[in-house]
């Protein structure tokens, strides 16, 4: 047994333990973006003042380590509060796989009393969603469970409620298989086969949440559309004109649906975690001197504090930049190799190299899915965007590098988290879900020839 | 400027026209095969690999420079058999089981072929006995897995056991590679070789066909 001092306080750890496994463990949360497969680097905390890798250090003595605090993400919802609690309430929950938002809902005035967000405690098992399916398939659902309920349950607290109410949970697939701690192993390959899709009610105490009586989840679509999505459609709804609405959802699996009155198609373009940071080397998550808005003359960090990286919505802003000015030709080539925004940030060549995998991905599956459907931009009424950065996202340098296409940046429309109001509205108004998920058809990209060519010549930047 | 390095310059570019019309003028006017083969064609993907590796070009500009070269390959395959040119060596490729990301494998096998090497492409979603079953058969001297999951790349681990189990562990060498994919993971499996982009990964194929 060895001592292990964490910021201050001490914990046993056996021989041979790993770094992260402790941290993991005793709740310190450092996050592991990659699931300690070791190749992101931004799990680094320094052990007797030296830095090291936490997935990757061993530990054979007495240490004493320095972790950063995990900071709360900064995540807008975009709800509007009421603060006026009524007789009939009932929770909201959607459940990110970064974030986590919990509304209490007025069933009376069909209206948001007050939403709180969290980071998703799960961060610490891997960023994205194949990393914790990762962990699942390797120790089982158990422990990711009991980790987000003792979440959801904080949460609840908060709200000081005296009586039991129901509560509706949306989420990705993934996400809601680990609520109900159903094993997710099976999404991890192909053929991808998700455990369940429909909606799911179980019993509040049963599930050991506590200050509710049942827990009804949303319905999904496949294994990587899920009910934060079907949410999403039903908050944007169908329009009634006989053309399509699109809904993008900007993150690291980055769900495109393009749906009509008559048809629906949806994908998941995987885009990668570039636009949370995890895989750009100053890149972070939204959190406490994030770079979130540049431009030549003024660069806006989060809290105002100096800068210590670039998060998503900086990033897209640093590239249009790079691109207007021609450091980077239409290749993406950087010829001076690193570009420095701060003495402390700078963006470089592999940057921009994820940049292009991940902004091509969005883009392609969006004309793609035009493609199969046979329209064109025009047939588009509005193009929705959400997710965790869609509230600050400037769509035209959006445009600009690539991202999304230049046809329909006038038809677009930031929804920030249609997964909790289009949950909302389910909650108030218990409106027909099917229409989302019945016909809608889910379009394999990894198959798809027109995806294949567009995805490498969409790499390009456009140059003037 | 001699009609090599010309090919050398159009395959670079990705002008696969030019690149065509100038292998059939070299055939037309006498020169060998391998040489236009050599200096031409696979100099050309070599000028391309070491940029790629350096990260001045990246998948759109490999990619038309394979298809150039290509075209000029497909040309000069039967007179390359007419005069008994032998291949680097010859290896088999795919995408791990329960994977379909194909991008990065087929970039890898572009740039073995621009080695010189024969590549039997086994594509995507590939089973561990699929991979050994094929080294058996064809006679290959490496087989190559890529795997872009974290949930698929343990299926390496699986082919290098497979491998033991059919008894050819000894002669066939195993090469690992795709994202997630580290060093350390290529040891941990027993697998004999990572690399983490395409360029690196063909030279060290060349290394292992000797
Ligand atoms: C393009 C892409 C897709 C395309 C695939 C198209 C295709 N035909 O390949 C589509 C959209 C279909 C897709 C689908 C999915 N994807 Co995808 N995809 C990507 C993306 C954006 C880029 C991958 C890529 O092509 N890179 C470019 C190539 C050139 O790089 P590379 O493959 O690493 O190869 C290089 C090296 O690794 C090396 N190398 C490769 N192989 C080998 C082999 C050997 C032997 C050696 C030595 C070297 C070597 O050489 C190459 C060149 O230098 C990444 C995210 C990202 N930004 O990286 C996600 C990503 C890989 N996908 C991911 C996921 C989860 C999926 C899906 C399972 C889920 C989904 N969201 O839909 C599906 C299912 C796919 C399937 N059926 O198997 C995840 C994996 C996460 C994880 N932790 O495991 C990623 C990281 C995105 C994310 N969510 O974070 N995807």
């Amino acid at each position: 047994m060895y001592k292990v001092t964490v910021n201050g306080e001490v914990l046993t750890a056996d021989d041979g333990m790993l770094l992260s496994d402790l941290l993991i463990k005793s709740d310190k949360n450092v996050e592991h973006p990659c699931g300690g497969n070791g190749t992101c680097r931004k799990c680094i905390v320094t052990v007797n003042g030296k830095e090291e890798l936490s997935c990757r250090y061993i530990i054979k003595s007495d240490i004493t380590v320095l972790s950063p605090d995990s900071e709360k993400i900064i995540s807008e919802t975009g709800a509007e509060e009421t603060g006026k609690t009524t007789e009939n309430l009932c929770y909201v929950l959607d459940i990110g796989t970064t974030t986590l938002a919990l509304a209490l809902v007025s069933l009376d005035d069909k209206k948001i009393i007050k939403v709180i967000t969290r980071t998703n405690p799960q961060r610490k098992f891997g960023a994205d969603v194949m990393t914790r399916i990762d962990y699942c398939r390797k120790n089982g659902a158990c422990e990711l469970q009991k980790t987000i309920i003792s979440e959801i349950n904080s949460m609840i607290s908060e709200f000081d409620l005296q009586k039991s109410v129901k509560l509706y949970v949306s989420g990705n697939t993934t996400m809601l298989h680990l609520l109900f701690g159903i094993d997710c192993s099976s999404i991890g390959v192909a053929p991808y086969t998700p455990t369940f899709l429909e909606s799911k009610s179980e019993n509040g105490y049963g599930l050991g949440i506590n200050g509710i009586d049942t827990a009804e989840s949303l319905p999904s679509i496949s294994a990587f559309v899920g009910a934060d999505i079907v949410a999403g459609l039903s908050y944007i709804g169908i329009p009634k004109s006989g053309k399509y609405n699109l809904l993008v959802d900007l993150g690291t699996n980055a769900e495109i649906c393009l749906f009509s009155e008559h048809s629906a198609l949806c994908t998941a373009a995987a885009a990668g975690p570039c636009f949370e940071g995890a895989n750009i080397s100053c890149g972070m998550s939204a959190t406490d001197g994030a770079i979130y808005s540049y431009s030549k003359n003024e660069i806006r960090t989060v809290g105002d504090s100096p800068a210590r990286g670039v998060c998503g919505t900086g990033l897209v802003d640093i590239i249009a930049e790079l691109v207007c000015g021609e450091v980077i030709d239409e290749t993406g080539f950087m010829e001076c190799g690193a570009f420095e925004i701060t003495d402390e940030v700078s963006i470089n060549q592999i940057d921009i190299r994820q940049y292009q995998l991940a902004k091509s991905a969005v883009y392609s599956a969006i004309v793609t899915l035009l493609q199969i459907e046979g329209i064109s931009f025009d047939d588009v009424e509005k193009m929705y965007i959400s997710g965790g950065f869609s509230a600050k996202i400037n769509i035209e340098n959006a445009v600009k590098t690539g991202l999304l296409p230049r046809e329909l940046a006038h038809k677009c429309i930031a929804v920030n988290n249609s997964s909790l109001l289009g949950t909302v509205k389910y909650a108030c108004e218990k409106n027909d879900l099917t229409v989302y998920t019945g016909n809608t058809s889910y379009i394999d990209l990894s198959q798809n020839p027109v995806f294949s060519e567009l995805f490498i010549d969409s790499m390009m930047f456009e140059t003037e | 400027m001699s009609i090599y390095l010309e090919i050398s310059e159009n395959v670079q570019c990705g002008k696969a026209k030019i690149v065509k019309e100038l292998v059939q003028k070299a055939i037309d006017n006498g020169l060998p095969a391998a040489q236009i083969l050599n200096e031409g064609l696979i100099s050309g993907m070599n000028v391309i690999g070491e940029k790629f590796k350096n990260n001045e070009v990246y998948v759109p500009e490999v990619l038309i420079a394979a298809r150039a070269m290509d075209t000029g390959v497909k040309i000069l395959k039967p007179l390359l058999i007419e005069d008994g040119v032998q291949s680097t060596g010859k290896v088999c490729i795919g995408t791990v089981q329960g994977d379909m990301h194909d991008i990065g494998k087929n970039l890898v096998k572009m740039m073995m072929e621009g080695k010189g090497i024969e590549v039997i492409d086994l594509g995507t979603d590939v089973s561990p006995k699929t991979f050994v079953d094929t080294a058996i058969e064809h006679n290959c001297q490496v087989i190559c897995c890529s795997a872009l999951l974290t949930t698929t790349m343990e299926v390496m681990g699986d082919v290098v056991k497979e491998a033991e189990r059919a008894g050819i562990r000894d002669k066939v060498k195993i090469m690992v590679g795709g994202a997630p994919v580290t060093e350390e993971f290529c040891k941990q499996i027993g697998a004999d070789k990572y690399t983490s982009d395409a360029a690196s990964a063909a030279d060290a194929a060349v290394e292992l066909c000797r």
